[in-house]
């Protein structure tokens, strides 16, 4: 069984905002969630920005004896999946659960509860953690809080890639439900990476910029660290259209391959696989792409990699596609970056609006792109790529085809 | 017993739960609070934090009221004050 699969639902918390609507309206205004990293001892970072969530509430969303169990990357999985349910208008039935998929990509899990104890032990010397430690941590808590709170049981898991988890676990929904093992599934993914540890972690790999993230601009200088998650709902188009549900757009396909190469270091080769895979699974011509959501960290190693990458898969092409990475606006959620730039991908398609690369200034002969600097841009195109690329070189790419409902 | 160590007890089963003090008595049935198994850790570990000491991991395995913890706890705390 083969079934084309729509996105008919989205729910997003990013720097940008606490939904997926004000999250496009800053992407289209091109209005910055970096700004100054709070709630940490100054001078003991080598950066001072970040995209942080900022007025997120969780006990606005969240009971108490809920949240006892919910480090923060769990937090943004549970609250986006609810507004990605409502946005959908789902309604569960009990075959409906049983058929409903949930996979949702983070790299590092827990990461704030993590670090909260181990300071207790290795800090503080003391002897016990909180018993809650492990249920916070585990990568797969935020899709089995997904499963409890709705009672779905069908197929269930995280998958962990690094910053491109999300979009490995949105090509793995996909597969579930386009191959009919699943009737809808919610995907996407999280990250809360803002925690001390891991900050200096960042830190010391020295691809953190010290101001703001300017990809693919000749005077970029790194990656901005951001959090956040989003979910979107797939459903098989026959089972949207018999419910009337409104489409953002197809997930046409999707393409993975691994550089085999370095830990760190980007390929050419690799990210190109990827894209090429992408557009053969969603059957689609090259031509038909007319933009692509970059991985754009803004390091100065990823951005002139990933812009031979998109010349060696799309020819002559390349030089007629729009370009750009949302990152320079919501930052890197890494876990969470593909499932945010998904959303940004659909609602670009939706809207007929490219979002922009924010914060370019000079043009880089290294990345011979159309970037779409600074303002969004009113173009309605039939196909888009989503581009995602790990530290350990496993990319993941999703292809979208605009949807008229 | 109404006492200080009660009142701890009541208080760390109060916050493990999340629900007022008032509304836990001696009476009152750990089915009732819905004190499930990771509540019961929880609970332990508040209550280590509480006395200073280790509680074996069965401690509360039997136990069916409020009461009945402040009694179980107040025994570990004397046999450890009578091993010292």
């Amino acid at each position: 069984m083969t079934r084309r699969v729509v996105v008919t639902g989205l729910g997003c918390i990013s720097a940008l905002g606490a939904n997926h609507e004000e999250f496009w309206s800053a992407l289209r205004e091109a209005r910055p969630g970096i700004a100054p990293l709070e709630g940490f001892e100054p001078g003991r970072l080598r950066f001072a920005n970040a995209a942080q969530v900022r007025g997120f509430d969780p006990a606005v969303h969240l009971e108490a004896t809920r949240l006892d169990l919910l480090d923060r990357f769990a937090q943004f999985a549970l609250v986006a999946a609810r507004q990605a349910v409502t946005d959908a208008g789902l309604e569960w039935t009990a075959a409906l659960r049983e058929r409903a998929a949930v996979i949702c990509g983070s790299s590092m899990g827990g990461q704030c509860t993590q670090d909260d104890q181990f300071a207790e032990l290795y800090g503080r010397n003391r002897e016990r953690i909180h018993p809650l430690t492990i249920p916070r941590v585990m990568a797969n808590a935020a899709v089995s809080h997904i499963c409890m709170e709705y009672g779905l049981t069908g197929p269930a898991f995280t998958i962990s890639s690094a910053c491109s988890s999300s979009n490995h676990a949105i090509g793995q929904a996909l597969e579930l439900v386009r191959s009919g093992r699943a009737d809808v599934a919610l995907t996407g993914g999280s990250e809360a990476p803002l925690s001390f540890a891991t900050l200096k972690g960042w830190e010391a790999m020295r691809v953190v910029s010290p101001d703001t993230c300017r990809p693919f601009s000749r005077d970029r200088k790194g990656l901005v660290l951001g959090e956040g998650g989003a979910i979107l709902v797939l459903e098989p188009l026959d089972r949207a259209r018999a419910r009337g549900a409104r489409v953002y757009a197809e997930l046409a396909g999707a393409g993975m391959s691994a550089d085999a190469h370095h830990i760190t270091q980007p390929t050419v080769a690799g990210p190109a696989h990827a894209m090429r895979a992408a557009l053969e699974d969603a059957g689609l011509a090259p031509e038909s792409v007319g933009y692509i959501n970059a991985h754009g960290t803004g390091t100065p190693g990823n951005d002139p990699v990933e812009s031979r990458a998109i010349h060696d898969a799309f020819g002559a092409h390349a030089a007629k596609l729009a370009v750009s990475s949302t990152k320079s606006l919501h930052g890197h959620a890494l876990g969470a970056a593909g499932a945010l730039e998904a959303v940004a991908t659909v609602l670009a398609l939706h809207h007929g609006v490219l979002p922009p690369t924010a914060n370019f200034i000079v043009h880089d002969p290294e990345c011979d792109l159309d970037v779409i600097p600074n303002h969004a841009r009113e173009a309605r195109v039939e196909a888009a790529l989503s581009n995602s690329f790990a530290f350990g070189g496993l990319n993941a790419v999703l292809a979208f085809r605009a949807f008229a409902n | 017993m109404n006492d200080a160590l009660s009142e701890q007890v009541m208080s760390a089963l109060a916050k493990v739960k999340h629900v007022p003090r008032e509304s836990i008595t001696p009476e009152s049935t750990l089915d009732s609070l819905k004190l499930d198994s990771l509540d019961k850790i929880s609970l332990l570990f508040e209550l280590e934090e509480l006395l200073g000491t280790t509680i074996p991991d069965n401690a509360l395995n039997d136990v069916l009221i409020a009461g009945d913890v402040v009694e179980r706890v107040r025994s570990l705390k004397d046999a450890a004050t009578a091993g010292s």
